[in-house]
């Protein structure tokens, strides 16, 4: 064993006396612990027992008073006992902030004490038995580590009983997100799959002009059945014009309480299906709306192998073309004074919402949002300065990039489908923006009354104000109804029914007539015709030639306010009753 | 062992300052008093924080160079109070290298997450020290390990093959606490962070409970909790084996003396291993490969274990339980209501959203779940592997992993002795050797 130096170390073992103050001291330390810890606890159990929240005493004085509110002395009792019952708690509770640093003060003693005894009493290493054989040892760990193992992994297993009875199943499939796995990602849709269908409002490019290959009749008379191939009642009521993909036909109806889908078959009009949205609960709280735009006066959109339809409550359902749910959301209520009628379009796999609110800019309520096709979920959201709009977005391809073009007040705005980036603004509306813009000849045009009809070249950076109008006009400017261009003259029709047609090159005033009809109805270019449907059901049909001329009407039997779809040799019709299907 | 019962006990009846945490509920004044509006105290001032980065880094130096030079454990237990003062008692225990594994882990999976500077320093600065030094934040900076370690009276020895078995438990504590902030669900290690409530003067009855328990087992099991629980010890075991300068038993040459065996109450002392045995090599070789074998079944198991309990784990996240509870109110599957989902309700937001917001939720889980489970897997699956590995030792040394460089053992090893001169004959150190 190794001796000590002779520099005064105290040897192992120390004096005894110190050994025994040690110990003396952490006794002491030790019983004043567990005094005071005694105290803390009944100091602790006591303020349990009079939990100051609602105590039975104060609850009885205040059903008192409730029943003789002017009892001053009652008062004064509540006031005491009020008293009485802070000062309490709040004297427990600097008692137990005092208990507490003298019960760590004494465990700090009792601590050091301990380890001042141990050091005055410190032995020396002294070897054992020989250790174990390390082989035996890992032998017996493996045994123990497999058995950890299987319990552990029975762990993970029993978590997942009892999976069956879970709600989240069930609200899972509520909103159409039971299962994500096995949703395979269909490529977007060609453009002549989209040319030979109506997908979106105001047909596949979204500004009104119809496929060449439309050839829709030129005579009809809904009260007579003549070139009426069918008309079948619309269960609820709405403004929401009619899609079509290939043998279907796509509506939305709501009133405050209800949200359908309908699905007619193209061929006669009988109803596929009708599927409700919406679960009830926070989001079926109904805005205020006004009866002219009502709860279901977005358009729906389809991809061809989904449909999208947006309602005025926030609700936004995507269903198959077979009426399947494929996923629910709630973009929560918009604050949209008339009710929201922006209707959602198709960008590849994403579907983009023009979801304007608040009564100002300055609200920072309004945003353009891209959601995935496939799942619905957010893949960006960017905020807009604007206020509520009832304007529907408009892609357009400008130098080979795709662009969102917006309108609302004061600004078309424009932005990066990808990224949901700013690209471009100009300031050229006022007022509550309805008009859903148009692109023809490599211009986009907004307009909306009270600012002038603006044509604008896209593709710039920044507020572009200044240099990108090509030309603005002034006259016969619509506050509802939508533009529609042949890619030579552009046509608007107000709502008391003046039709203007301007050049679209120069923006030089080509005619104007008035029909004296009003129209809410947006003007489609089909081929060689400009039809025109009134608010009384009456459609107007022009030869898009640079002078007014007429070429016939064709009644519905039922006033419509919402804009006709032209495909093949058909038009559809959604009356305020019926959706008519008009054929030879 | 009594005289030691007396204050744990006291520490276990610590709840008592859980009164704190409750709210009093504000007057109700009918003479037309205005309730003065709440304020909100300012933020810790930037320097300060720096100030705390700063120390952090003295400290870890420091305690490199008392473990490693000075081989001081006086110096090492001082400085271990100074971090149970400053880090815990002063600093509340906040910011911890261990609680930010889980705002890197957030960091990592949520963009829109900025990860702090200074929880990037704590969470950085000890891994970094560890690949030189070795695990020199456990030694004597940690307030966790700190106040462990001061209440250490009689350590018990834990059988090393329990020592195996219990420390796989960090691993799986980690794996949990990375999948919980991943999925933007808890915070685990801080909200159960058994000590933060003793830093604090303040906690639930639960976490004071916990933490009294704690320290209790502290008291005759060394640093229960860096052992066998501690998250962040996990990283430091992946990173401290690879120390530029580990710690060593002994100053000079092992003469294998036996003396340092039982000094370290951490179990990480490692013996040197015998000769191999021919006629068992074959037998080891042929374990080795069934588990090299069973492995990926593991760990494939465990992914698809965890993705099947994984709608029990989303359960740990606000928006799900929220969810859920709305869910089964507007079914009528139960009566009431509750303070959230009222709230939810007063709110006005969509209850689609929030069901969606819940459903996508469990997506994210299940994910993680399978990550978890396989994570789960491959912990068990290694460590019967390695546990089958042999490896060849010719002396007494510090395990570099487990190592928490405490310099307990310095004393014990003669050399060490003779080091600071306190044997003043070193010829009769062989007799040390001797006494085998």
């Amino acid at each position: 064993m190794p001796s000590t130096n002779g520099s005064g170390r105290p040897p192992v073992g120390g004096s005894e006396a110190a050994y025994r103050a040690c110990v003396h001291i952490a006794v002491f330390a030790a019983l004043f612990s567990l005094v005071v810890c005694g105290l803390l606890v009944a100091n602790w159990l006591q303020g349990r027992a009079r939990f100051p929240v609602d105590p039975p005493a104060m609850v009885a004085l205040k059903a008192q008073l409730a029943k003789r509110p002017a009892d001053e002395a009652l008062k004064a009792r509540i006031r005491r006992l009020d008293r009485e019952i802070r000062e309490e708690y709040f004297g427990r509770k600097a008692f137990a902030e005092g208990g507490s640093l003298l019960l760590l003060a004494g465990v700090v003693v009792f601590v050091a004490a301990l380890k001042g005894a141990k050091r005055l009493r410190r032995r020396l290493p002294k070897p054992g038995d020989p250790p174990e054989d390390p082989r035996r040892i890992a032998a017996r760990a493996r045994v123990v580590v497999a058995t950890l193992g299987v319990v552990a992994l029975a762990g993970l297993f029993s978590l997942g009983a009892g999976a069956g009875r879970d709600p989240a199943r069930e609200y899972a499939r509520a909103v159409g997100l039971e299962e994500r796995a096995g949703r395979p990602r269909r490529r977007a849709a060609s453009a002549r799959e989209l040319a030979r269908n109506w997908p979106q409002f105001r047909g596949p490019g979204g500004s009104g002009l119809a496929a060449p290959s439309a050839r829709p009749p030129e005579h009809w008379d809904g009260t007579k059945g003549t070139n009426i191939r069918w008309k079948v009642p619309v269960p609820l009521p709405g403004e929401n014009s009619p899609v079509v993909w290939n043998d279907r036909v796509f509506l939305s109806g709501a009133d405050e309480k209800q949200r359908e889908v309908y699905c007619f078959a193209a061929a006669d009009g009988k109803l596929l299906w009708r599927q409700p949205v919406g679960t009830g609960g926070a989001g079926a709280t109904p805005p205020n709306v006004s009866s002219d735009t009502g709860y279901a006066a977005p358009t729906l959109a389809t991809d061809g192998e989904r449909v999208f339809a947006l309602f005025a409550t926030g609700h936004l359902a995507c269903f198959t073309l077979d009426g399947k749910l494929g996923w629910l959301r709630n973009l929560g209520v918009p604050d949209n004074m008339y009710g929201h009628a922006s209707s959602p379009v198709l960008h590849e796999n994403r579907l983009i919402i023009q979801y304007d609110q608040g009564l100002s800019a300055e609200d920072g309520k309004s945003a353009l949002l891209a959601l995935d096709t496939a799942t619905g979920q957010t893949i960006w959201e960017t905020k807009r300065p604007v206020p509520n709009s009832w304007s529907t977005p408009l892609v357009v391809s400008s130098g080979g990039t795709a662009e969102i073009i917006t309108c609302a007040n004061p600004w078309v705005i424009a932005y990066d489908p990808k990224t949901g980036a700013e690209k471009w603004r100009v300031e050229c509306l006022s007022g509550d923006v309805a008009p859903t813009p148009i692109a023809a000849g490599g211009l986009v045009l907004a307009c909306n009354i009270g600012a002038p009809l603006t044509a604008i070249r896209p593709g710039g950076q920044g507020d572009v104000t200044q240099s990108a109008i090509a030309w603005s006009a002034t006259d016969g400017i619509p506050d509802v109804t939508s533009p529609a261009s042949n890619g030579e003259l552009v046509w608007l029709v107000t709502t008391d029914g003046l039709v203007t047609c301007y050049d679209l090159k120069s923006g030089a005033k080509v005619w104007e007539h008035s029909l004296e009809r009003m129209f809410w109805a947006s003007p489609t270019v089909v081929g060689d015709r400009l039809y025109l449907l009134d608010n009384e059901g009456m459609m107007h049909i022009l030869a898009t030639g640079r002078t007014f001329r007429q070429l016939g009407t064709a009644p519905l039997g039922e006033s419509v306010n919402a804009s006709p779809a032209f495909v093949g040799d058909r038009v559809y019709i959604r009356g305020k009753e019926n959706l008519y299907c008009i054929g030879r | 062992m009594r005289r030691s019962l007396g204050p744990a006990l006291a520490l276990l009846a610590l709840p008592a300052a859980a009164l704190g945490e409750e709210r009093f509920p504000p007057p109700e004044f009918s003479t037309g008093y205005q309730m003065p509006a709440p304020t909100t105290p300012p933020p810790r001032a930037g320097t300060l924080a720096v100030l705390d980065v700063v120390l952090l880094a003295v400290a870890l130096s420091l305690a490199a160079y008392l473990v490693l030079k000075r081989r001081s454990r006086n110096g090492v237990f001082a400085l271990m109070l100074f971090s149970l003062a400053y880090f815990g008692f002063y600093r509340n225990g906040c910011v911890c290298p261990i609680g930010a594994i889980q705002n890197v882990v957030v960091a990592a999976t949520d963009r829109s997450y900025a990860l702090p500077a200074v929880v990037a320093a704590f969470f950085a600065l000890p891994l970094l020290f560890a690949l030189f030094f070795g695990r020199v934040f456990c030694a004597a900076v940690c307030p966790m390990g700190a106040v462990q370690d001061v209440v250490l009276a009689r350590p018990a020895r834990i059988p090393p093959w329990l020592e195996h078995a219990l420390g796989l438990l960090p691993y799986l504590y980690l794996g949990a606490a990375v999948l919980f902030a991943a999925t933007g669900s808890a915070f685990v290690i801080c909200n159960y962070d058994p000590f933060v409530s003793f830093f604090r003067m303040s906690g639930t009855v639960k976490l004071l409970s916990l933490g009294a328990a704690f320290l209790l087992l502290s008291m005759f099991v060394g640093r229960p909790y860096c052992r066998f629980v501690c998250p962040y010890g996990v990283l430091l075991r992946w990173v401290a084996p690879w120390a530029r300068w580990p710690v060593t038993i002994t100053p000079d040459t092992c003469t294998q003396c036996r003396l340092c065996e039982e000094s370290c109450p951490f179990g990480a002392i490692r013996v040197p291993t015998p000769e191999p045995d021919p006629a068992l090599r074959h037998e080891g070789r042929g374990r080795l490969a069934v588990l090299l074998l069973l492995l990926p079944v593991l760990v494939a198991a465990g992914g698809w274990l965890g993705a099947h309990g994984s709608g029990r784990l989303a359960r740990a996240h606000a928006r799900v339980q929220l969810a859920d509870r709305v869910w089964i109110e507007e079914q009528g599957k139960v009566r009431g209501t509750t303070d959230a989902s009222e709230a939810f309700r007063k709110h006005g937001h969509p209850t689609e959203e929030l069901y969606r917001e819940a459903a996508e939720l469990r997506f994210r889980f299940r994910d993680a779940g399978r990550l978890f489970g396989a994570w789960v897997g491959l912990v068990f699956g290694l460590k019967l592997i390695l546990l089958s590995i042999r490896r060849r030792r010719d002396n007494y040394e510090a395990d570099r992993a487990a190592c928490l460089a405490c310099a307990r053992c310095y004393r014990s090893c003669p050399q060490e002795h003779a080091r600071l001169g306190l044997v003043i004959d070193e010829t009769e150190v062989p007799d040390a050797v001797d006494q085998r």
